[in-house]
C-alpha cells in the first residue's frame, strides 16, 4: 500500500525525535529541530524499513520538503 | 629538544631520506587518490614561496578557508614552512546564511588582522566586500602552482608560534589559542608514548581539521611520526558513515579517533557488516565529548564479528590549550568505570600523560582524590596564550595552570570528567555556547525579546547532547511558525540546527533570584513538560 502523510509524519516524529513538532507537507528540514544531518540517516534508514524501499540518504537529502519526501517513497514503492 | 625545529625538523629529514614514503590517501569527488609525502611537502613548500611573495612576514596569520583536500593540509604546512601562524576557518556550510556568517567573521578578520587568506574562489568576493580596504592580500590555490618548491632559508625557532587553533564562538571573539613548536612536539611525543606505538601510526579519519581533534590525530600526529592517514570530507562522511570503514580497509588503519556519537552512528547506520574487517585497528578512541559506555556497547555489538576488540575502545581527554590529550586510557585492557552516588557511571579517560598534572580544585584549592572539583592543568605543552587577548589569557592561566573549566575528579591517578562549570553544551563533538544561541534569537519577531533559554538535553540514541531552546512568544505570535523560524535562526547563527524547539507563553520562563532566567530551572521544566507530552506533539 502506498505510504501516506500521516505514516511518513510518525517515521519523522521517531526518528528526529520530534515529539512537539506539527508537520506540514512544505516543511524541510530547515523548519524541523533536530532535522540535522545525522538524523537524516535515521530518518531515511527509518523510511526504508517502514516503507519497504530503499532511498539512498545521500540523494533524499537535497529533496525541499516532507511532500518530496513522500512522492520519493511512493514512486520507490510504485517502482519496486 | 634544544636547537632546530622540533617539528620541522623531521619531516625535512623524511623529505630528503624517504621521498617515496606514503603519506594521504584523500577521498574526494573521483573516489581516493594517493598524495604521498614527498608530493604533500613540496606543495607545501610552494604555498610557502607564495605566502613570502604575497608579503607574509614571520610570525603573520595566515587563514586557510578551504574545502577538503590536499591543498587544505599543504596550504597549513606551508604557512608553519614560511614561518607564518596557519590557522584553519571553517567556510560557511551551504545551510547558513552567508550574510550572517560574514558579519559574524567580520569581527574575527578585522581583530586579527591577517597577514593573508588562502580561500576558495568563491569566497574572495564576500571576504573583500566585507573588509573593504583592510583586505589582506586573498590567495588561490592556482597561484602556488608556478612557483619553485624551494627549502626556506632558516625555520622558525622552537618557541616561535607554529599556529592558531580556533574556539567556538559566535557572539564574542572567537579565541585563537596560540601554540609552540616546543609545545607540539612534547605533546605528540608524550601521546606517541601513550598510545604505545610499535609502528608509525595508519590513521582513518573524517575529523575537520579545523577542530583539535582532527588536527592533531588526522595531519600533525601522522606528519611528525611518518604514518599515513586515510581522510575524507566530513559532509561527506555523515551522508555515507561507512566511508570510514572504506578508508580503515584501504589502508589497515591502525588508529581512529571518534567523538562520542559517532560510536553510536556507526553501530546504527552500517547495515553491511558481511565481509567487513576492522581487526587491523588497535585503538578506536572515543574523545571531544564525554565518553559513555552505551557508546562503546553498541559499537562492539555491531562491530565485534568485523573484528572489533573490547581493549582496542580507548578514551581520551583533550583539549586545544594543551595542544590535544591530557589524559589517554593505555593500551592493553579494557577502560575503568566508576559509578558516582548519583547511579552514573563513567568511562575513566586513563592517567595523565607523562609530565602533565590533573588536579580537581574547589573555592579553597586542590581537593582529596575522588571529590569533584573543576579540573585544572600543568603540562610543557601547554598552550601560549589567547592571540592578542590577554585578559582571556589572564584568566585561564595562572602560575602555569590551565583552568579547564570541566568538572571531573582523579582517582587512583586517572582523570574521570563529570560535566562542566561553563555553560557549554556539546552537539556532535562541536561547542556550542548558550549565550550565543540565546543572542541569535534576540530580535526574532514574534518571540519576547531576551526571553529564550538554551540548554544541552542528553540524547541517549546519540550518545551526545541535543541543542533544546525554550522561548517565549509575544500575544498573538504563531507558535507552529515560531518553531522554525528559530531553528532557521540558530541555523543560520551557528550552522547547527536545533535538537528541539518549545515555544511557550509569556512569564512561563523561570528566573534566579538575581534576575537572570535561569537555564537549570528552565531545563527541569522542559524536561517535565516533555515527560507527560503527547509524543505526537502539541505546543503549549
Amino acid at each position: 500500500m502506498a505510504a501516506s502523510l500521516e505514516e511518513l509524519y510518525e517515521v519523522l516524529a521517531s526518528a528526529l525525535n520530534a515529539w512537539n513538532v506539527q508537520f506540514r507537507p512544505e516543511m524541510g528540514a530547515r523548519d524541523v529541530p533536530g532535522w540535522d544531518s545525522m538524523h537524516h540517516m535515521m530518518l531515511i534508514l527509518e523510511v526504508n524499513d517502514r516503507f519497504g524501499v530503499d532511498l539512498s540518504p545521500e540523494a533524499t537529502a537535497e529533496l525541499p520538503d516532507i511532500a518530496a519526501l513522500l512522492a520519493a517513497i511512493q514512486a520507490a514503492q510504485q517502482g519496486a | 629538544m634544544s636547537g632546530g625545529n622540533p617539528f620541522l625538523d623531521p619531516l625535512l629529514r623524511r623529505r630528503r631520506e624517504e621521498p617515496d614514503a606514503p603519506f594521504a590517501l584523500l577521498h574526494g569527488p573521483a573516489g581516493w587518490e594517493e598524495y604521498p609525502f614527498a608530493a604533500l611537502f613540496d606543495r607545501a613548500l610552494q604555498f610557502a614561496a607564495l605566502y613570502r611573495a604575497r608579503g607574509v612576514k614571520p610570525g603573520g596569520l595566515v587563514f586557510l578557508m578551504l574545502r577538503h583536500g590536499q591543498d587544505l593540509c599543504a596550504g597549513f604546512l606551508g604557512g608553519m614552512l614560511a614561518g607564518a601562524m596557519p590557522s584553519f576557518l571553517p567556510p560557511p556550510t551551504p545551510k547558513q546564511d552567508p550574510a550572517l556568517y560574514w558579519r559574524q567573521h567580520r569581527t574575527l578578520l578585522a581583530q586579527t588582522a591577517p597577514a593573508a587568506i588562502l580561500a576558495e574562489e568563491a569566497l574572495h568576493a564576500p571576504i573583500a566586500a566585507m573588509l573593504g580596504e583592510a583586505t589582506p592580500p586573498l590567495l588561490r590555490c592556482a597561484e602556488a602552482d608556478a612557483l619553485p618548491a624551494v627549502l626556506p632559508a632558516s625555520l622558525p625557532d622552537a618557541d616561535a608560534i607554529a599556529l592558531l587553533q580556533h574556539s567556538s564562538g559566535t557572539t564574542g571573539l572567537k579565541k585563537g589559542v596560540a601554540l609552540s613548536y616546543r609545545a607540539i612536539a612534547l605533546q605528540l611525543d608524550a601521546y606517541a608514548e601513550r598510545l604505545g606505538l610499535r609502528a608509525p601510526p595508519a590513521i582513518a579519519s573524517w575529523l575537520p581539521l579545523y577542530h583539535d581533534m582532527g588536527l592533531i590525530t588526522g595531519l600533525l600526529l601522522p606528519l611528525w611520526l611518518g604514518g599515513r592517514i586515510a581522510a575524507m570530507d566530513p559532509f561527506a562522511w555523515v551522508g555515507r558513515p561507512a566511508l570510514l570503514f572504506e578508508g580503515v580497509t584501504r589502508i589497515g588503519a591502525s588508529h581512529v579517533w571518534l567523538p562520542n556519537f559517532a560510536f553510536h552512528l556507526l553501530a546504527r547506520t552500517v547495515r553491511r557488516v558481511e565481509g567487513l574487517d576492522l581487526s587491523s585497528v588497535e585503538a578506536w578512541t572515543n574523545c571531544s565529548e564525554p565518553c559513555r559506555p552505551d557508546a562503546f556497547a553498541a559499537f562492539l555489538a555491531r562491530f565485534a564479528h568485523a573484528g572489533v576488540r573490547e581493549e582496542s575502545l580507548r578514551t581520551c581527554y583533550a583539549m586545544a590549550e594543551t595542544v590535544f590529550a591530557v589524559a589517554q586510557a593505555a593500551p592493553g585492557a579494557p577502560v575503568r568505570r566508576l559509578t558516582l552516588p548519583d547511579g552514573r557511571t563513567l568511562l575513566s579517560n586513563g592517567p595523565p600523560l607523562a609530565g602533565c598534572e590533573v588536579e580537581a580544585r574547589g573555592e579553597a584549592g586542590p581537593l582529596p582524590p575522588g571529590e569533584i572539583g573543576e579540573l585544572c592543568i600543568r603540562a610543557p605543552f601547554l598552550f601560549t596564550g589567547y592571540n592578542r587577548n590577554p585578559e582571556a589569557t589572564a584568566a585561564a592561566l595562572a602560575e602555569g595552570w590551565y583552568r579547564t573549566g570541566d568538572l571531573g575528579l582523579v582517582e587512583d591517578g586517572e582523570v574521570f570528567v563529570t560535566g562542566r562549570i561553563k555553560d557549554l553544551i556539546i552537539v556532535a563533538g562541536k561547542n556550542i555556547h548558550a549565550h550565543d544561541v540565546e543572542a541569535a534569537l534576540q530580535d526574532l519577531p514574534g518571540l519576547k525579546p531576551g526571553r529564550a533559554v538554551a540548554f544541552g538535553q542528553d540524547d541517549p540514541d546519540l550518545g551526545t547532547e541535543r541543542l533544546v531552546v525554550v522561548a517565549e512568544r509575544e500575544e498573538g505570535a504563531d507558535a507552529a511558525s515560531l518553531v522554525a523560524a528559530i531553528n532557521g535562526a540558530v541555523l543560520d547563527a551557528l550552522g547547527i540546527a536545533c535538537g528541539a524547539v518549545q515555544v511557550v507563553e509569556p512569564g512561563w520562563l523561570v528566573k534566579t533570584t538575581s534576575g537572570k532566567i535561569s537555564r537549570e530551572s528552565n531545563a527541569a521544566r522542559y524536561a517535565a513538560l516533555r515527560a507527560k507530552g503527547d509524543p505526537h506533539g502539541r505546543q503549549s
